[in-house]
């Protein structure tokens, strides 16, 4: 069990216990904690373990009926809160219009006015009791939840397969019932857990500025007591008001814990943040060695996860690039060639494990270097255009500033030079020179794509590497990329490889091809041969593919 | 053609909030059995015009007709009910199905919808399904999306979108995202679904040279127009409007005919 879990275990049993303890009180608590049955102001001592307050009643009592009050309290205005969230925001989300203007202005108003202020006025306007608190919590702690259940169900709502069905007849109640309410669940608990968190923390406050009901005892109460009583001057605070607020902080910091771990549980990315680099094998330097090219890769085999569950995505894959190519990796997908990416950078991250074998890069292998060169090595001498390259921008500043910064980082010029020199690889990428100082969402997909070859383009590195450059562009977006890496990428990089599913791409750039299927290197050669004789099963249906389209159109043209 | 149109859209006009309208006067008509591609670069307005075809975004201005009924004059449950003949295929083949569903409960869901309670006569068609995109009922009934890759997942969501026999499939283009072998062998087993079925596609797609495999018609939309329809081979020919012609252009680079 890794630490984070034991915490997380912890704050489970923490909240077990209590739970057992509140249903259990009037079995468990030593005597009637509304009855006097020791002498006034004892400290802790063999009758009652806590000692006894201004009156003699039992402390250890008290704080197992106050923990009925409190759970209760807070445990039912989460659910009431919980409740009303999903029905606001799903309602808001799912019928929009009217709907949504005014459920939402009604949110505005719960998050902008002072929660603690709002309850003690209205507390004052209900009175006490339990009853009017659980409504009083639940009104107020509504609106967080339903603003971020109705922002996840809009998400939802735009999913494919939910135009699917809406497309094929479904109404909005049947979505709600059968998909949006059961996919939202672990968000819906997460919410439900910090709502309690906040129900418990006001409930206590609420109580301990006297707004309780005081024929109820809770730990909120407990303190209210301690405080009004004078225990805190006389050394009494430490069995009186300790415990009781022991127990809050424990509890809310317990459910908060929880609510944590489900958030993580709900969004992945939370969790993924804490793999490390992959640790790659060592190999005895040679000084002797002599570097054949600018992209090494030597009988490399990668695997993810351990045991039977691992899964090998690159098998003993070897390959070198030399400077002047322009060599392409072809695969279906899941052959390994993100992975085959990754390794090239160094950026392989756990759970993938380097079972074996080596990259180098100008003749610097992964794994022997520290991070600071590391750096180094990714722009200066091995430079990737992302396959997110539409979407990885900073929004809020122009795409000149964020090349520059590219250019800054690395090398020692001034911010006037650095902005000169992106200026000068951005006009040669063939961006447009009035749309320099444009946001990225102004930009159209070409644009950004040519703003990101700049980008990696602009330190001259020995290898330009593009993973799946032509994703997300349309035919002509296609063409303009091939051109552009064909005529323009060889005057700042020395080599290019590019790795994509898309063989017509491939074959217009490629001097090399090497085919990737199931990890492992099947075919390679230059274009002409692999559309000539392809030999490999896969190699055989990609080409056919081709030549089917090739036929059909010639069919056509011709008539 | 001597029937109504299964689809057709009327002079229609679409914008978002203030900015420019997507949809600028577009014309389009879908007749039974036809195979019509949308032709068209990123940005264009195909995915719009295929929701509002499908009913799914109300138009500012012209008229949308299911077999010749105007959808504004048809109340909602009547539009839920004539759903039933129409079938959606999504572009993103790792969105298009329900994570926590197996192929069997998402393809039979539209079944569902539509009332249909007998579940052995569901699974009977969901199999039949299957079996028309050639995927195996045996192998594939249980799996969840997870367990498919991407050309399996698009094949489900076809099958999805043809298991109440509609009479018009959109299709958003199902294989833009799928390695470049799949793309042709899906294009190749709508063909072939067609030929069987007889059911119409309105088919979007940036690629001239998919669309020409496939499609009866081809509509090249640009900046929110139909700016040329036409039989592919004519388009291919003797392209009128630029913007065919350099899509033409573009598709014939991307086959590695002409280079330059």
């Amino acid at each position: 069990m890794t630490a984070s879990r034991l915490w997380v275990f912890g704050a489970g049993l923490w909240l077990a216990v209590w739970a057992a303890v509140a249903l259990g009180a009037p079995g468990l608590a030593p005597h009637d904690p509304h009855a006097s049955v020791g002498e006034p102001w004892s400290p802790p001592g063999p009758g009652h373990p806590l000692g006894t307050n201004d009156v003699g009643q039992d402390l250890l009592s008290e704080l197992v009926h106050g923990a009925r009050t409190s759970l209760l309290v807070g445990g039912a205005a989460a659910l009431g809160a919980t409740g009303l969230a999903v029905g606001a925001g799903l309602a808001s989300a799912v019928w929009g219009g009217l709907w949504d203007r005014l459920l939402m202005r009604l949110v505005d108003l719960c998050l902008v006015v002072p929660a603690l202020a709002l309850a003690l006025v209205v507390a004052a306007f209900l009175g006490s009791g339990v009853f009017p608190a659980v409504l009083l919590l639940a009104a107020l702690l509504w609106a967080r939840g339903a603003r971020v259940i109705r922002a996840q169900a809009l998400a939802m709502l735009q999913r494919g397969w939910v135009i699917a069905l809406r497309a094929a007849g479904a109404r909005s109640l049947y979505l709600i019932r059968a998909h949006l309410v059961q996919a939202l669940w672990p968000l819906v608990a997460a919410e439900f857990v910090q709502a309690m968190a906040a129900a418990l923390t006001l409930e206590a406050s609420l109580s301990f500025l006297g707004l309780g009901d005081p024929t109820v005892k809770s730990w909120g109460g407990m303190l209210y007591y301690a405080q009004a009583r004078g225990a805190v001057v006389t050394g009494a605070w430490l069995w009186w008001a300790v415990p009781p607020g022991l127990c809050v902080g424990l509890t809310v910091a317990s459910l908060a814990m929880l609510g944590f771990a489900l958030e993580e549980r709900v969004h992945p990315a939370l969790r993924a943040r804490r793999a490390g680099p992959a640790i790659w094998p060592q190999i005895p330097a040679d000084p002797l060695r002599i570097a054949r090219g600018v992209l090494e890769v030597e009988a490399l085999t990668v695997e993810y996860g351990t045991g039977p569950a691992a899964v090998r995505a690159l098998d003993g894959v070897s390959g070198h690039v030399r400077p002047g190519e322009l060599v392409g990796v072809v695969g279906p997908s899941g052959s390994g060639k993100s992975t085959l990416v990754a390794a090239a950078m160094g950026l392989l991250r756990s759970p993938a494990r380097v079972l074996g074998g080596s990259v180098c890069v100008v003749g610097v292998c992964w794994g022997s270097v520290d991070a600071k060169r590391a750096r180094q090595l990714r722009c200066r001498s091995i430079a990737l255009l992302p396959q997110t390259a539409l979407h990885a921008w900073d929004p809020l500043r122009p795409v000149v500033d964020q090349v520059a910064e590219a250019v800054a980082t690395h090398q020692a010029l001034s911010r006037r030079e650095a902005r000169l020199r992106a200026q000068a690889v951005l006009k040669e990428v063939g961006f447009p020179k009035s749309r320099m100082g444009a946001y990225p969402h102004a930009l159209s997909g070409g644009e950004r794509q040519r703003a990101w070859l700049a980008m990696a383009l602009v330190n001259g590195p020995d290898l330009l590497l593009l993973d799946e450059p032509t994703t997300g562009l349309d035919v002509l977006g296609q063409d303009e990329l091939v051109r552009l890496v064909r005529d323009r990428t060889r005057v700042r990089s020395r080599a290019v490889v590019v790795v994509s599913h898309d063989l017509p791409t491939v074959l217009r750039l490629a001097d090399r091809i090497v085919v990737l299927c199931d990890g492992r290197v099947v075919e390679h050669g230059p274009p002409d041969g692999i559309l000539r004789s392809p030999e490999h099963a896969y190699t055989r249906r990609v080409v056919g593919a081709l030549q089917a389209l090739r036929g059909s159109w010639a069919a056509e043209v011709v008539g | 053609m001597s029937r109504r149109p299964v689809v057709e859209l009327q002079d229609v006009w679409k914008a978002f909030g203030q900015r420019a309208p997507v949809l600028c006067g577009v014309e389009l008509r879908v007749h039974p059995g036809e195979v019509v591609g949308l032709v068209g670069p990123n940005g264009a307005g195909k995915s719009t015009l295929l929701w509002v075809a499908a009913g799914l975004l109300p138009v500012d201005r012209g008229q949308v007709l299911w077999e010749g009924a105007d959808l504004r004059a048809m109340s909602p449950v009547d539009r839920a009910r004539w759903r039933r003949h129409l079938g959606y295929v999504p572009q993103d083949p790792f969105d298009a199905l329900p994570p926590h569903r197996t192929v069997l409960q998402t393809v039979e869901e539209p079944l569902r919808i539509h009332g249909i309670r007998d579940s052995a006569a569901r699974t009977e068609r969901v199999c039949a399904c299957l079996e028309a995109v050639g995927l195996s009922p045996t192998r594939f009934l249980a799996r969840y999306p997870h367990e498919l890759s991407g050309g399996e997942r698009q094949r489900v969501a076809l099958a999805r979108a043809l298991v109440l026999r509609p009479r018009c499939v959109l299709a958003d283009e199902p294989t833009s995202m799928l390695d470049f072998a799949l793309q042709v062998d899906l294009v190749d087993q709508i063909r072939t679904l067609r030929a069987r079925l007889g059911t119409s596609f309105l088919y979007a797609t940036h690629d001239l040279a998919l669309a020409a495999r496939l499609c009866d018609r081809v509509a090249v939309l640009s900046g929110g127009r139909v700016v040329e329809q036409g039989e592919p081979a004519e388009l291919l020919r003797e392209p009128h409007h630029p913007f065919t012609a350099a899509l033409a252009a573009s598709a014939r680079r991307r086959l590695g005919w002409t280079e330059t």
